[in-house]
């Protein structure tokens, strides 16, 4: 049990240096790059009396790791910002401030939040499921028709950029079958109904090739283990085939499985992004490429900031989940 | 492990007619592109001359005439709203997908190899830097940090320039990631080890024994990232942060082609297409390298005892 | 009454990855009596796993082609339904395979994968009572308290430790046919000793059959009733125990027998000078909180051979390369009388001892060109010189590895180990990877070479009888310690520390009387562990 613990613990340790880090870098970025720092938080509308007051709140007098001692210590425990009519108090986690609306960001991002999230995780479900479903069907059920079957899906599938499969299902659903209207999201609180289905189109988009790939890599991980050693020992005791992929195989195989789902999380982020982009889905995705072309840098910076911060929690939690499967990673 | 000539390779690799079909898809575009010049002036248009008589004001600007307006002036159509030659647009958009793919792929492997390299023959405390920092590169939304990385820099900066640059920097992990899980592989070998005694310097062993045999993995990875950076390209510039108008990208073009794909399919299908195509043809040329650099690798599982054979001796 | 296992006519065909074949089993026939032990005795490719495999119908869904009959406890493996099949697979015959690190189900713990087992044949046991049998059958394997070990996994057991578990899983549904497939190549000899007692101790309880598959000659001499020697996946010998090993009739069997390593081997004399080449003062090696190597002293003298016995994990091998050079100790002393490129290294593998994108002649002469002292044609020169010196034909300069076997690949790494002219070669393991047949001749050669250059050579091995036929003196290792080092005449006739005496207890020997007596003699000597 010790074991374990200390791999949590190690985990956790390298899961909050690399955030550290992260945070870091991004600061930097934002803050030395050439140009002004305020002038670049403040945007190109930004009159001077707003550029001195931003002067002000980033308090560019200091030194920059002082600076950036702030912005931490922001996220922790909340920073006050100097506005035309007073301060203004940032509760923590405090990403920062939007000059140009006036909001905070980390409101923001919990206003965008829920679309994408809805977005994400639907299609995560869905190609989970697609994708590791057939990979199964088709190792069980072995033939070469399968095997290149689904080599040509895959290639055609992960070869194939998320906006193109999506404007390709809108013209086809939307255009030529006239099955589906023009997605529009409508948020889940407001009507359930309309929310799956104005989804619909978009999670398929994002699942199309992420099911393909995984269905290909559950496939080849559950042969490779259906192959080993220890498999071959129980078919030799009669053990039938049924029960050696449920009880024996599948515990080898899907580990490598998970792993993949969890470096998947940052490709997600990019695919949801482009999705958001091009149904018009008001996620954090499509706030970000709207602040870019804005530059509206302090929403740039805390949206990418936290979509780092997810992938980096995800892919801790993915690394604990496969210790937990598989106790010997723990013991390496 | 297998020794032979790069002949035989060749030969693996003509033998598989997918990857030959891919590779002749891409030959002839990168001939094109590289021509292009030369093929508008073929056929008598360019990039950027608007035709406005050439679409239906009234209508929204849909391109008159069918298929989105294709003549023997205009080989592939026009856009629809401004009238610029579609056919001109679509090759010189060629130009800066391949170039912004091959020059990002050649900053990816160039760094991965180092860095690679760097970790497998440093020390414990090199290594762990190197890869826990190859780690966290690899697990990034590549494509949000492109986007914040681009929005920082001044305009002035030539963009297909700047576009190599960011991919590049944000996708050498898996290069690296294999190079070094390679050099490890190789470092412990016995025949290194017999290099060592032999009186090789660490240079020499670098030289002599490890850097070729790196040749194939990194070969075979470089023929993977090339179609994600195409795409990467595209996704950019489909976001409106890629190249910037009036240089013709072909996930520029789509990005305003989602408000036309009901009235002129054409202005969609026809980029889409095109990527497509490249992104494919990639692939397949990809997967066919994979395959004759190493065939074990890409075989069916092998039955039988699974024991090493030993032949008698002479 | 019919046979436990009757073989008639057998033929194997696998399918490479090309469109041919290979034919691993040619013609086999034999049977098997109940109660009785029968061993299938060959070196690698002779077929005789691919036999042991086929007689539970494992090749069935794998492309393999066999032809013939297979007959085991009535039912006919080869037209039997997959129901039947599977009835016989650990219900009436059982299998025990190599490694039993990899053959048991690492997620699970061993109790209830012997649990599985035994309910898939008796499907109305209770979990109770299927649990219970598990742990009964552990117990009687030897495991120490049982019932608690049952819930342990697998990789919480020692090597020996998890053999006997896949025994008990054999055992747990009492089988009539017990096939081991070299149930004792992964495991070091004393605990190869314990394993054979074992399985000797098992059928005379129960009766049960056995089929032994192996190579090594001196497991079956005392495991077995009759053995079959095959070779190239035909019968070429068959008869008693006995008979076969204390006069074969056959060629290749006579070869066999002649090529295995005897304890009591007579060594040409050999005339060692008294100057000392290297010295050694406490060495310690440590990798993080292991240590391989604890305070090791010793010296070789030129022109004699110094043997390093140990079994895994005694440390010779990390020994064997810090006295060259590749390993550099965390303390100690390492003093030599000669340049560093006079201490050379042959190695164990055959297969990644040599650089495959390299000709064999340009292997060898990498240490010339890596010194820069002599020209290309010189190099060129001396290279073929040492090919000639090591049994190879100098034209093959430009062949590949993949080109050669095993054996002639380990003449090719001592031909590189020459051309530098070193004084000294420690040899890491050199035969072990290699046929009984092959180790013989590549032994002969390191003598022969030995002998004309005025060598000193640190053999390093676990075969205790291959390192008896080759040393002067020998150094016995275990724990990283030395526990016992002296003339090899003297440490081997005369043994004093314990666990040398273990060693030397648990070797077997081709007689199959002696074998049975020192087994009883061993009995005394070995703790269960």
């Amino acid at each position: 049990m010790t074991g374990l613990l200390t791999f949590l613990l190690r985990r956790a340790g390298s899961a909050v240096l690399v955030l550290l880090a992260l945070s870091a870098v991004l600061y930097a970025v934002f803050y030395i790059a050439p140009g002004d720092p305020a002038q670049l938080a403040c945007g190109p509308k930004c009159g001077a009396e707003q550029l001195a007051q931003v002067r002000q709140n980033l308090a560019l007098g200091d030194p920059v790791w002082l600076q950036y001692w702030h912005f931490l210590q922001g996220i922790v425990t909340g920073h006050d910002y100097s506005t035309g009519t007073g301060t203004e108090h940032c509760g923590a986690p405090c990403l920062g401030l939007s000059y140009q609306s006036g909001e905070q960001v980390t409101g923001i991002l919990g206003e965008k939040l829920p679309a994408t999230a809805s977005l994400a995780i639907g299609a995560m479900v869905l190609w989970l499921i697609m994708g590791v479903g057939s990979g199964l069907v088709s190792a069980v059920r072995r033939g070469r028709f399968t095997e290149r079957a689904l080599t040509g899906f895959t290639l055609v599938g992960t070869a194939t950029p998320v906006f193109i499969t999506g404007i390709l299902l809108l013209m086809l659903f939307c255009s030529v079958l006239q099955w589906l209207p023009y997605p529009s999201y409508v948020p889940f609180t407001e009507d359930p109904e309309q929310w799956a289905w104005n989804l619909v189109l978009p999670w398929f988009a994002l699942a199309f090739l992420e099911s393909a790939k995984y269905a290909r890599i559950t496939r080849s991980s559950l042969l490779e283990t259906l192959a080993e050693d220890h498999v071959r020992t129980f078919r030799a005791y009669g053990v039938g085939e049924r029960a050696i992929v449920w009880r024996h195989a599948l515990r080898g195989a899907l580990p490598p499985v998970i792993a993949l789902s969890a470096m998947d999380f940052g490709t997600m982020f990019g695919g949801a992004v482009l999705t958001e982009t091009l149904f018009g889905i008001p996620g954090i995705g499509q706030k970000l490429v709207t602040s870019v072309r804005t530059e509206d840098l302090p929403v740039v910076l805390g949206v990418t900031l936290a979509m780092g911060c997810f992938v980096v929690l995800a892919n801790a939690v993915a690394d604990v989940l496969y210790a937990l499967a598989d106790r010997r990673v723990v013991l390496t | 492990m297998s020794t032979e000539g790069r002949g035989q390779v060749w030969r693996r690799l003509r033998a598989q007619r997918a990857a030959v079909a891919g590779g002749a898809v891409i030959a002839t575009l990168v001939l094109v592109a590289v021509a292009a010049p030369l093929f508008t002036a073929i056929e008598g248009q360019n990039t950027t001359a608007y035709h406005p008589e050439l679409v239906d004001s009234a209508a929204g600007g849909v391109p008159l005439g069918s298929f989105g307006g294709i003549s023997a002036d205009h080989w592939l159509g026009v856009e629809p709203g401004t009238g610029r030659d579609l056919f001109a647009r679509l090759i010189y958009g060629a130009r800066i997908s391949l170039g912004v793919a091959i020059g990002a792929t050649v900053v990816q492997v160039l760094l991965g190899v180092v860095i690679g390299l760097a970790a497998g023959l440093g020390n414990r405390f090199l290594d762990e830097l190197l890869s826990r920092t190859t780690d966290v590169m690899l697990a990034l939304p590549s494509l949000v940090f492109a986007i914040a990385l681009l929005a920082v820099v001044p305009a002035g900066f030539p963009r297909p320039v700047l576009l190599v640059l960011v991919i590049g920097l944000l996708g050498w992990g898996g290069t690296s990631r294999i190079v070094r899980a390679q050099v490890l592989t190789l470092k412990s070998l016995d025949y290194v080890a017999a290099a060592r005694l032999g009186g090789s310097g660490t240079w020499r062993i670098a030289r002599r024994e490890l850097l070729p045999s790196l040749a194939a993995p990194v070969i075979t990875y470089a023929a993977v990232l090339l179609p994600l950076n195409i795409n990467s390209e595209a996704g950019l510039s489909f976001l409106g942060i890629g190249v910037q108008p009036p240089t013709p990208s072909w996930g520029q073009m789509l990005s305003s082609a989602t408000t036309w794909y009901e009235a002129d399919p054409a202005y969609v299908l026809l980029p889409a297409g095109f990527l497509l195509v490249t992104v494919v043809g990639f692939t397949l040329l990809g997967e066919g390298v994979r395959t004759a650099l190493d065939p074990r690798a890409a075989s069916r599982l092998r039955v039988g005892t699974g024991r090493k054979r030993e032949e008698a001796s002479v | 009454m019919t046979s436990l296992v009757e073989v008639t006519d057998l033929t194997i065909d696998f399918s490479s990855d090309s469109s041919s074949s290979v034919r691993a089993v040619d013609g086999l026939s034999f049977t098997l009596e109940a109660g009785g032990a029968l061993g299938l005795v060959g070196e690698s490719g002779s077929g005789k796993s691919a036999t042991a495999f086929a007689l539970l119908g494992l090749h069935r869904g794998t492309g393999a082609r066999i032809g013939g009959s297979i007959r085991v406890d009535g039912t006919d493996v080869l037209t039997a339904q997959d129901a039947e099949l599977r009835r016989l697979r650990g219900g009436r015959a059982a299998m025990v395979f190599q490694d039993p690190l990899s053959s048991l189900d690492p997620y699970y713990a061993v109790g209830d994968q012997i649990a599985e087992v035994y309910r898939v044949h008796h499907p109305k046991a209770s979990r109770r009572a299927a649990r219970s049998r598990a742990a009964e059958v552990l117990d009687r394997v030897g495991i120490p308290d049982a019932r608690r070990r049952a819930r342990s996994r697998p990789h919480e057991f020692s090597g020996g430790m998890r053999q006997r578990a896949l025994i008990a899983m054999a055992l747990a549904c009492e089988p009539r046919l017990l096939i081991a497939d070299e149930p004792t190549t992964a495991l070091d000899v004393t605990v190869q000793a314990q394993i054979l007692d074992l399985l000797h101790d098992l059928r005379a309880e129960t009766g049960m059959g056995l089929l032994l598959v192996t190579h090594d000659l001196g497991v079956v001499a005392g495991s077995v009733d009759d053995v079959l020697v095959m070779k190239d996946g035909r019968a070429v010998e068959t008869g008693p125990v006995a008979d076969v090993l204390r006069s074969p009739r056959e060629p290749y069997s006579r070869a066999l027998v002649e090529a295995v390593p005897r304890l009591d081997a007579v060594r040409p004399a050999r005339d060692p000078q008294e100057d000392v080449l290297l010295e050694a003062v406490d060495l310690r090696r440590e990798f993080g909180r292991t240590t391989a190597v604890d305070g090791v002293s010793l010296i070789v003298r030129r022109g004699e051979t110094l043997g390093v016995v140990g079994e895994s994990g005694s440390g010779k091998t990390t020994l064997g390369r810090m006295l060259v050079g590749l390993i550099a100790p965390t303390s100690g002393d390492l003093r030599h009388s000669v340049p560093p490129r006079a201490l050379q290294m042959v190695f164990q593998d055959p297969v990644s001892s040599l650089n495959p994108r390299r000709s064999i002649g340009e292997s060898i002469a990498d240490p010339l060109r890596a010194a820069r002292e002599l020209d290309d044609t010189a190099i060129v020169a001396r290279v073929r010189e040492l090919l000639d010196r090591v049994g190879l034909n100098p034209d093959w300069y430009h062949r590949y590895p993949h080109e050669f076997s095993g054996g002639q690949r380990q003449r090719v790494g001592i031909a590189r180990a020459l051309a530098p002219s070193p004084a000294l070669i420690v040899c890491d393991e050199p035969v072990s990877a290699l046929d009984v047949t092959t180790q013989a001749q590549v032994v002969g050669l390191l003598g022969e070479i030995q002998r004309d250059l005025g060598l000193s050579l640190v053999f390093v091995a676990h075969d205790l009888a291959v390192v008896r036929q080759v040393s002067d003196r020998v150094l016995v290792m275990q724990d990283g310690r030395v526990v016992e080092s002296g003339p090899a005449d003297r440490v081997y006739d005369a043994p004093e520390h314990p666990y040398t005496q273990a060693l030397l207890a648990a070797v077997p020997v081709l007689d199959p009387q002696e074998s049975a007596a020192r087994r009883t003699a061993r009995r005394a000597l070995l703790p269960v562990g």
